[in-house]
């Protein structure tokens, strides 16, 4: 069965850009380009995996992860942001992996598969 | 009297040795004249000289010419006050009575004129036989207050005196004047006492020397007056040749700007005014105030020995110590320390500007200036290199005020400029963090859309490379983002407790594929006593990242690098060496200023960043050039205080542990 992603971005070209290169990648994809359009596809539609910018307008990736864990605790978290800094400075913790913005998808698609082939595994 | 007095002596020289038979009345008036003609022409000659021992030859030359007064051999004794002696000047006749009858035999045979038998002598430095007396009478140096109640005493008081056997006569003056008779002239200026004319004869008796006292008299007067008029002239020159050096340093140095010519032109002034061979300058530094030579001046190529500079370098402190000028005429003399010696006359004065002592003027080895002058300084030389010291210190410490000035002046506008540059940095780390994101997130579709389109051309399509051309410039674009954002977030480090070869591995891994691309071989020594240190590992591999990165531009293809870890004394070093080009100085100088880049592709940021984390670490990055590397790199970092460190953390957690417990209880 395919996995499904949320992609949440405020950029509607990278949206644009996730979605064709991780279909490419055999998953089922869906956008969302600020925090609340996030938390209602979820709510209308179960994901596997969410890929967070941090930046964004209105609620910000931080807020919108904490209200992604309010609702399904367990679901993996990828940030994608152009900061690098949040790495280490902000409670991104709770995220199952953190990637520095990139025209090479590479280190994205890694861990996305990284990180689905780890749940799995643990909910085996 | 006038100007056509007869030449030739004034009276033909008999051949005899012995003394002349009585005159009748008319013979003895015309001796009488020619007498008078002959001090006549003595004084014409004397007043026409300038230089005292031109004088003091023209009389000796008049007392044993001819036989007016009678005498074979004549000296000139000089009181020297300073150094409380009467000593030997000038001498002139045959040393011995065979001599002295070839010369009376050679003068009846071809008489010569006054004038010529001076010249003669002077041009020619006198004959063979007045050189040996010369050299005896050069040597004597008699003790003014030891003189006793003789004739030479008698002469010094102003009283011409006749001697023979029974007189009481210095020793050493009787040995060389040892003939049946002589007398003792007074030499007065007009100023005083300047010495004595000794004169004795091989064959005259004390009679005949009583009948040519007067005359000998009138002509030691004469002499005085003409030698003391020629002394003070050569005195006067001798000050306003000093004066105008004075003068003409004075402005030099005002119009100076450079310490180094300044002191070369005292060290060179000092000297020549002086009549020394060699002069030297040491000036104290700071902070320890030890002497050091500034500037030296030496006539010729003599360079002082080692013994002779040490000797003069101690001569320097203590006169710099008292501050007072000293002079030691002749260290032989006087006892000096043993490398002095060799310096001949030595004076030092201290150069003293607005009341600090700053160092030392020492000059050294004096030339006569005249063939019958002592070789030693005196109290004028000294009174005048005083005052050229004294000048010469004002315009020194001046320069050197204007140096420090210049110095200062350059240190504050450089921590100016540094904290122009860091308020710039700050306000551009903010900018960088705002643009990053609107820059970020473009460039991240226009790169990543290219690469999805090169995926789906051709190889063969012309379109192919030119969407590479997108791509590459996109990540290079990205590459310099990310370098600018480095910078800007140098936020606080996240310390732990790391293994400090094992950061270094980790980051040598991220560079394997571009090592292999440039075929450039990578010797690893890893330390195996590096303890384990406090730091932040992300930003430390971001430090040996940006080195080796840095490194790896250097060498050209094939090149070698090296990876050293060590632990030294109290820090562990990382050595990054690359065998490329040397880094030129003014390169090396700027290479962690931010921004600064030599290459036509850098962002001029790696090296700036690594500096700021590794200050963050509380170490440091040094650079230097290397003869086997050409540019050896290494990091520092302290194991002390990074000890430190961790005991201030051991106490916040164990702080916090207790924290956490008390609630629970």
């Amino acid at each position: 069965m395919r996995e499904t992603l949320l992609v949440v971005d405020d950029d509607p070209s990278l949206n644009e850009l996730y979605r064709l290169e991780l279909e490419d990648e055999g998953y089922r994809v869906l956008t969302a380009v600020n925090g609340q359009e996030a938390l209602d596809r979820l709510r209308a539609e179960p994901a596997d995996l969410v890929v967070l910018d941090i930046r964004m307008e209105g609620m910000d990736g931080l807020e919108t992860l904490a209200e992604i864990f309010k609702v399904r605790r367990e679901l993996p978290v990828v940030i994608n942001t152009a900061y690098s800094n949040f790495k280490t400075d902000f409670g991104t913790w709770s995220a199952d992996a953190y990637v520095v913005k990139s025209s090479d998808l590479s280190e994205l698609k890694t861990r996305v598969r990284e990180v689905l082939r780890r749940r799995k595994a643990r909910a085996a | 009297m006038s100007e056509q007095a007869p030449a030739g002596p004034a009276r033909p020289a008999t051949t005899g040795t012995q003394a002349e038979p009585r005159l009748p009345g008319s013979a003895h008036a015309e001796r009488e004249l020619s007498e008078l003609h002959l001090l006549f022409r003595v004084v014409n000659l004397m007043h026409s000289s300038m230089d005292p021992a031109h004088i003091a030859r023209i009389t000796l030359t008049a007392v044993t010419a001819g036989t007016a007064l009678g005498m074979n051999r004549a000296a000139v004794l000089l009181c020297d006050r300073e150094a409380g002696t009467l000593r030997g000047y000038m001498a002139v006749g045959p040393n011995t009575r065979e001599e002295a009858a070839e010369i009376w035999a050679r003068l009846g045979r071809d008489p010569l004129s006054l004038e010529e038998l001076v010249s003669r002598a002077l041009g020619s430095g006198g004959a063979a036989a007045d050189l040996a007396l010369f050299e005896r009478v050069g040597a004597l140096r008699l003790p003014l207050g030891a003189l006793g109640e003789g004739p030479l005493a008698r002469a010094l008081e102003g009283e011409g005196a006749i001697f023979g056997d029974e007189d009481v006569l210095p020793h050493l003056v009787r040995t060389i004047f040892d003939g049946p008779a002589g007398m003792v002239l007074p030499l007065r200026s007009v100023d005083g006492m300047l010495g004595v004319i000794v004169a004795d004869t091989f064959s005259g008796s004390r009679d005949h020397l009583q009948s040519s006292l007067p005359l000998a008299l009138d002509v030691a007067q004469q002499a005085g007056i003409a030698m003391g008029n020629a002394q003070q002239l050569s005195e006067v020159s001798v000050r306003a040749a000093e004066l105008a050096t004075l003068h003409e340093l004075g402005k030099k140095f005002l119009g100076s700007t450079d310490l180094g010519d300044d002191l070369q032109l005292l060290a060179r002034s000092a000297s020549e005014a002086s009549s020394a061979r060699s002069s030297a300058i040491f000036l104290a530094g700071e902070p320890d105030r030890k002497l050091a030579v500034e500037a030296r001046w030496n006539l010729g190529d003599a360079r002082p020995s080692p013994e002779l500079d040490a000797a003069l370098r101690n001569l320097a402190e203590d006169c710099l110590r008292r501050q007072r000028p000293v002079l030691v005429r002749d260290p032989l003399a006087e006892g000096a320390p043993a490398g002095l010696t060799e310096a001949g006359s030595v004076v030092c004065v201290p150069l003293v500007a607005y009341g600090r002592g700053i160092g030392a003027l020492v000059v050294f080895d004096r030339i006569a200036r005249t063939s019958f002058e002592i070789p030693a300084f005196d109290r004028q030389d000294l009174q005048f290199l005083c005052t050229l010291a004294d000048q010469a210190s004002i315009a020194v410490e001046n320069l050197r005020l204007l140096g420090s000035f210049r110095r200062s002046e350059r240190r504050l506008r450089e921590t100016q400029a540094l904290l122009l540059q860091n308020e710039k940095l700050a306000a551009l780390g903010e900018m960088s963090a705002k643009v990053a994101h609107e820059i970020r997130n473009p460039l991240a579709a226009i790169g990543g859309f290219a690469r999805r389109i090169s995926r789906t051309v051709a190889q063969t399509d012309p379109n192919h490379e030119y969407v590479h051309i997108i791509v590459r410039e996109a990540e290079r674009l990205e590459r310099i983002l990310s370098e600018q954002l480095q910078f800007a977030q140098l936020s606080r480090p996240r310390l732990a407790l790391e293994d400090l070869n094992q950061v270094m591995a980790q980051t040598m891994q991220l560079l394997g594929p571009s090592l292999l691309e440039r075929r450039v071989r990578l010797i690893k020594r890893m330390g195996p006593d590096i303890p384990r240190l406090l730091l932040d590992a992300d930003k430390i591999k971001q430090v040996l990242l940006n080195i080796l990165q840095n490194a790896l531009q250097n060498v050209s293809t094939g090149g070698r690098i090296k990876v050293e870890t060590r632990n030294v004394s109290g820090s562990v070093q990382i050595d990054v060496a690359n065998d490329g080009p040397r880094i030129p100085g003014d390169v090396m100088e700027r290479l962690f200023v931010p921004f600064f880049t030599a290459r036509q592709n850098g962002t001029g940021l790696g090296l700036a960043v690594a500096d700021q984390i590794v200050h963050e670490h509380g170490g440091e990055i040094r650079v230097r050039c290397d003869a086997d590397w050409g540019c050896v790199f290494t990091v520092v970092l302290p194991v002390e205080k990074n000890e430190d460190r961790r005991a201030g953390i051991r106490e916040r957690r164990s702080r916090i542990r207790a924290d956490r417990r008390r609630p629970a209880a």
